[in-house]
């Protein structure tokens, strides 16, 4: 399934929460939706949610229109919001038991549903327990659980990480890794960038409302280094990274002077990434003349983007 | 088949509810205190009776069973009335509610799945008084017909509240709950005797008549408070569809009720008929009222939803048109509903007896009249609405009543102290209903004004419909 978002505009009195919002992802693939905060993220994620209603543009799964059917669109859709469950007087498996009613589950594929769930989440010894007895961490795994009770196509899960332990968000993004490889598509807003880094295919980057950049990891950092989709286009690049024994100085010297490098800098003591002109094919000259030069080379390799990095060069973040 | 197989076919929100409930500390020490009161209460009795002068034994059936009335009533407003809208409230703050909206379920389940699995608490309640009213009955002093007439009269009132609750619930603030914890308790034992006192006393003192425009009035209140919650909590879609449609349908119900009573006149008598007629016709402007309201906060055309789910077939269309969101679609439906509430009161009359002809179209006219001028201010602040775009619809409703209504009622006010007389400047007063009280034929100008205020709307109106009707689906 491709998801599309199209031109989403919405506004709540004078602030433009949403403008022109447009990108997809699609089946199998991790997004992660990032921006500062009050940037139009959790709006763009009600949209699709269908939890509020766009003032203009539309959300595309496949062919549906998000707009027009609302409802067929509830029927794939898993959503995790940035709040817990706050349900009173209900335990664990009755709260999972009446969002699997109310998503037309029935008799033993309900119990079956359900029963997976737990396993899956992990709440099987919990499942006794009231929710207002839960730890914060606990109630993450409740609402995810939720967010699931349906077998979604597709999962938007706003904020996800926040509150749990480092333990809790190890299981977290093993459990995002198995749903994308069942082939859902899932888009993650999240603050912890490098939560994110591991797990995510591509990126949307949202600030005040507007879309920065939105595709790969790879795509999206040669967008901020060349500023535009169609320099991209224009002249390829390759981003590698060198380590040496020295400072790294002399390295970066010599990399500027090969007219193959269109920059050099030092990353950290001993680390330099360089930019080189053209495919991956054009990188083995380019360290071939390094190791001729006798630079006490021990190491290199294509460097991954960074999403913090990208994140900090692409934004400058300004609240609405 | 196992009972969870079973509960399969309960409403979901009903099955939560129950399951809750019985989790609740407050609903399960209520229950326990009430039973509790109810056997101290008998044992005092039980201890003192030899003691008691014979005129107290006479009553103390009557006794005992008000203050296990009272006793029920406090559960009842404590666990349905008080707690459930509570606890509503706190499920859209914390927007439990939009999530629910995630799935298969429609508003109008919630709604009916919340409403009855309150009704099923406050039955179990009046079960555990079930064997104490017997006892009740034993000590003299009250009568089983009594009983059951208490109970049977009081329960669609306790229902009433729990809905009127859960609608304030939908979309007010826990504060604004309060009002309604204390007055429904107070308002739902006062209002027993008031309804069945004036239904006996005015309606000729008939017991089956009285009785029967209670159920009427249950049955209206209650599809009223059921939609308009429904209109509430539906978000992305055609929220006044179920206010139109059982607004509709009330109005139907209540013109066959009408139209049967003057078939079978000789069998009644002729003034139940009338009083009926005049009872009926101010249930239509209650919801007439409402629903012309509603009209002007509507959005201009049907949201792309409302479009995307039209049937197919133009007539089915056209039906749709009118009972979905959008003002061009409401103004449509106010006009049909004021067609067809003319012609039903026409028909009466035709119908009817002299003497009831002459008695029974006076109080009928004067609502219908009210309808017209309601729906001539809504047209008029629609067509300041459609003329200044930046001009909200609650301002513009607000000014045009000031223009039309509040001032001309002043001025003749102020007229009419200076010079004592009043008759001399009705025509002031023309743009107001008011105008019934000179003469009832003046007040048929507010059939003219609402013509007269149509005809700006009129290609509006007819745009909007031929769109809705003919226009084709986008594809998905």
């Amino acid at each position: 399934m491709k998801i599309t978002l199209n031109n989403i505009c919405k506004k709540y009195g004078k602030t433009q929460a949403a403008d022109n919002v447009s990108f997809s992802f699609e089946s199998g693939q991790i997004y992660g939706f990032i921006g500062p905060n009050g940037a139009g993220k959790t709006t763009t994620m009600k949209i699709m949610a269908t939890l509020e209603e766009p003032d203009s543009g539309d959300v595309f799964f496949d062919d549906v229109s998000l707009v027009n059917y609302p409802d067929k669109i509830r029927t794939f859709l898993g959503y995790m919001p940035d709040s817990l469950p706050e349900f009173k007087d209900i335990q664990v498996w009755e709260y999972l038991d009446f969002f699997a009613r109310i998503s037309g589950l029935k008799g033993v594929r309900r119990r079956k549903t359900l029963v997976e769930i737990e396993e899956f989440t992990n709440l099987g010894e919990i499942r006794t327990k009231y929710l207002n007895e839960l730890s914060k961490g606990m109630k993450q795994r409740v609402s995810l659980a939720r967010a699931l009770v349906n077998n979604p196509s597709v999962m938007l899960l706003d904020e996800p990480a926040a509150g749990l332990d480092p333990r809790a968000r190890l299981e977290l993004r093993a459990l995002l890794k198995i749903l994308a490889e069942q082939g859902k598509a899932i888009l993650i807003s999240s603050h912890i960038l490098s939560e994110l880094q591991d797990i995510c295919n591509g990126a949307v980057i949202i600030e005040k409302g507007r879309i920065l950049g939105a595709g790969t990891l790879d795509s999206l950092n040669h967008l901020q280094e060349t500023g535009s989709d169609e320099a991209k286009e224009s002249t390829p690049t390759v981003v590698i990274k060198i380590h040496v024994l020295s400072s790294g100085e002399e390295l970066r010297n010599r990399l500027l002077e090969d007219p193959n490098v269109l920059s050099a800098s030092l990353f950290a003591p001993g680390e330099v990434e360089a930019t080189i002109k053209g495919t991956e094919q054009d990188v083995p000259p380019v360290m071939a003349r390094l190791f001729a030069a006798g630079l006490p080379i021990v190491g290199f390799g294509k460097a991954q983007a960074e999403l913090e990095t990208i994140f900090m060069k692409m934004t400058s973040g300004k609240l609405q | 088949m196992t009972l969870d197989d079973l509960s399969d076919r309960l409403n979901p929100v009903f099955v939560k509810e129950t399951r809750q409930l019985f989790h609740n500390k407050t609903v399960l020490t209520t229950l326990v205190l009430l039973l509790v009161a109810e056997l101290l209460m008998h044992l005092i009795i039980a201890l003192n009776y030899s003691s008691m002068h014979e005129s107290t034994l006479e009553d103390l059936g009557m006794i005992s069973f008000v203050i296990q009335q009272v006793m029920v009533g406090l559960a009842i407003l404590i666990i349905c009335i008080g707690r459930a809208p509570m606890i509503f409230t706190q499920e859209r703050s914390a927007k439990e509610l939009d999530y629910s909206r995630i799935s298969v379920i429609s508003p109008r389940s919630i709604v009916i799945g919340k409403v009855i699995s309150q009704v099923v608490v406050m039955l179990d309640i009046y079960t555990i008084a079930m064997p104490f009213m017997f006892i009740a009955y034993f000590l003299r002093g009250v009568s089983i017909p009594q009983m059951v007439g208490w109970s049977m009269g009081i329960i669609p009132i306790y229902v009433l509240f729990i809905q009127f609750g859960l609608m304030l619930a939908s979309f007010g603030k826990k504060n604004l709950l309060g009002f309604i914890f204390i007055f429904s308790y107070v308002g739902a034992q006062a209002l027993v005797p008031i309804g069945l006192g004036f239904g006996s006393g005015h309606l000729g003192g008939d017991v089956v008549f009285s009785i029967f425009c209670y159920v009427i009035t249950f049955i209206f209140a209650s599809t009223l408070l059921f939609s308009l919650t429904v209109a509430v909590i539906t978000s992305f879609g055609n929220r006044v569809y179920w206010l139109r449609l059982l607004g509709l349908a009330n109005l139907l119900l209540l013109i066959a009720l009408n139209g049967s009573l003057s078939l079978c006149r000789r069998k009644i008598s002729w003034y139940d008929a009338d009083d009926f007629l005049a009872f009926s016709s101010f249930l239509i402007l209650v919801q007439f009222f409402i629903t012309v309201i509603i009209c002007l906060f509507e959005r201009d055309e049907p949201g792309a939803r409302v479009m995307a789910e039209r049937p197919d077939g133009r007539v089915r269309r056209f039906l749709r048109f009118l009972l979905s969101s959008g003002r061009a679609g409401g103004l449509a439906f106010s006009w049909l509903y004021l067609l067809i509430w003319g012609a039903a009161v026409l028909g009466w009359m035709l119908l009817a007896p002299v003497e009831l002809f002459l008695a029974g179209d006076a109080v009928a006219s004067v609502f219908y009249i009210i309808a017209f001028y309601l729906l001539f201010y809504i047209q008029f602040a629609l067509i300041l609405v459609r003329s200044f775009r930046k001009l909200k619809p609650e301002y513009a409703g607000i000014l045009v009543f000031f223009l039309l209504f509040v001032i001309p009622f002043l001025l003749a006010s102020v007229m009419c102290f200076e010079n004592g007389e009043f008759g001399d400047y009705w025509m002031l007063l023309v743009t107001t209903p008011v105008c019934c009280a000179r003469s009832v034929e003046i007040g048929w100008l507010g059939m003219l004004f609402c013509l007269v205020t149509l005809l700006p709307l009129c290609k509006y109106v007819y745009a909007s419909m031929k769109r809705f009707v003919f226009e084709e689906k986008e594809a998905k």
